[in-house]
């Protein structure tokens, strides 16, 4: 296992204040440096990958990619700017997915 | 619907079939109800926690930005360059319905961690950032827990529902119809050889009856 357990991905606006938490983090400007980013991380055994909602958008493989696992576990922040609404969608989501309709709204 | 040989033993085996098929399909939907239920727990949970999570981090970061602006960008990275000390947290997996989902507990409050870095030349926006972010901590790695179990419940109802309804609607259907069609050709079988035995006995009885008249 590597020294870092949980990780931060984002644009350094967003993610410099992760560091201050004892939160490895990893500055991406863009979905391709964020995706080698979170791959790196999870190679070295990080079991919680923090990615801003606003790259991991772009990235459905990816998410999909480690959503089989226990861990490492790979969830959106919202940016400097604000949430998306991608975080808040991935839980209509798999409430759709679960029941077959989405019955918190 | 399969074919197969009309035959006794054929019947039986279907019948087998059946009654496992019965029996699985009533086990998964007692753990589709069970699911649901943890799974409505879960979500709700996700659904509060991160609306939580949004408020309190965009706070953070906009305390952060703040103070990036106060104390330029370069004084801003130098003072956050040293890392804080790691998160105590124990990352563990459980079992929930079958599925090794995570567990992530703290080990102690990390209370009074304090700044990392000096306080002479930092914003206090920047304090508050950092400040907030220790509290938030442990809200994150919650939701992230929480998000997690979600994701994997979610997949593994699918699955489940996939199950149930090839076990309702083509499985449970088809053995019943074969069942059907065999106990009916064994039947029918069964009444032509009856008629025979009674033609044939007929035709004895008239052999017979011819013997003893001539």
């Amino acid at each position: 296992m590597g020294k870092h357990e949980i990780a931060a991905v984002g644009d350094a606006a967003s993610v410099l204040v992760f560091r201050a938490a004892g939160v490895e983090t990893v500055f991406a400007e863009n979905p391709a440096e964020a995706e080698r980013a979170v791959r790196a991380l999870a190679a070295e055994g990080c079991r919680v990958i923090f990615v801003t909602e606003r790259l991991l958008e772009q990235l459905p493989d990816l998410a999909a990619h480690y959503r089989r696992t226990a861990y490492p576990a790979v969830i959106p922040i919202p940016g400097r700017d604000g949430p998306t609404g991608y975080g808040a969608g991935k839980i209509a989501e798999n409430m759709e997915k679960a029941i077959g309709t989405s019955l918190l709204q | 619907m399969a074919r197969v040989n009309p035959t006794r033993m054929e019947l039986t085996r279907m019948k087998k079939r059946l009654s496992t098929a019965a029996r699985g399909h009533k086990l998964l939907k007692d753990k589709q109800d069970e699911m649901a239920r943890r799974f409505l727990y879960y979500i709700r949970r996700n659904r509060a926690l991160r609306q939580e999570v949004e408020a309190l981090l965009s706070g953070a970061m906009s305390a952060a930005a703040l103070a990036g602006a106060e104390m330029g960008e370069d004084a801003l990275a130098e003072a956050l360059f040293l890392p804080a000390a790691a998160v105590p947290a124990q990352f563990s997996t459980e079992n929930l319905m079958n599925l090794e989902v995570p567990s992530i507990t703290l080990e102690g409050r990390q209370a009074g961690a304090g700044l990392p870095y000096g306080p002479a030349f930092s914003s206090e926006h920047l304090d508050r950032a950092v400040l907030g972010m220790e509290t938030l901590m442990p809200k994150l790695l919650e939701l992230a827990q929480c998000e997690k179990i979600c994701d994997m419940l979610a997949d593994e109802m699918e699955r489940t529902r996939r199950r149930v309804n090839a076990l309702e609607y083509v499985m449970i259907p088809d053995l019943k119809k074969t069942i059907k069609s065999i106990t009916m050709k064994l039947e029918d079988n069964e009444r032509g050889n009856l008629t025979r035995l009674m033609k044939v006995k007929d035709m004895m009885v008239q052999a017979a009856r011819a013997e003893i008249g001539g």
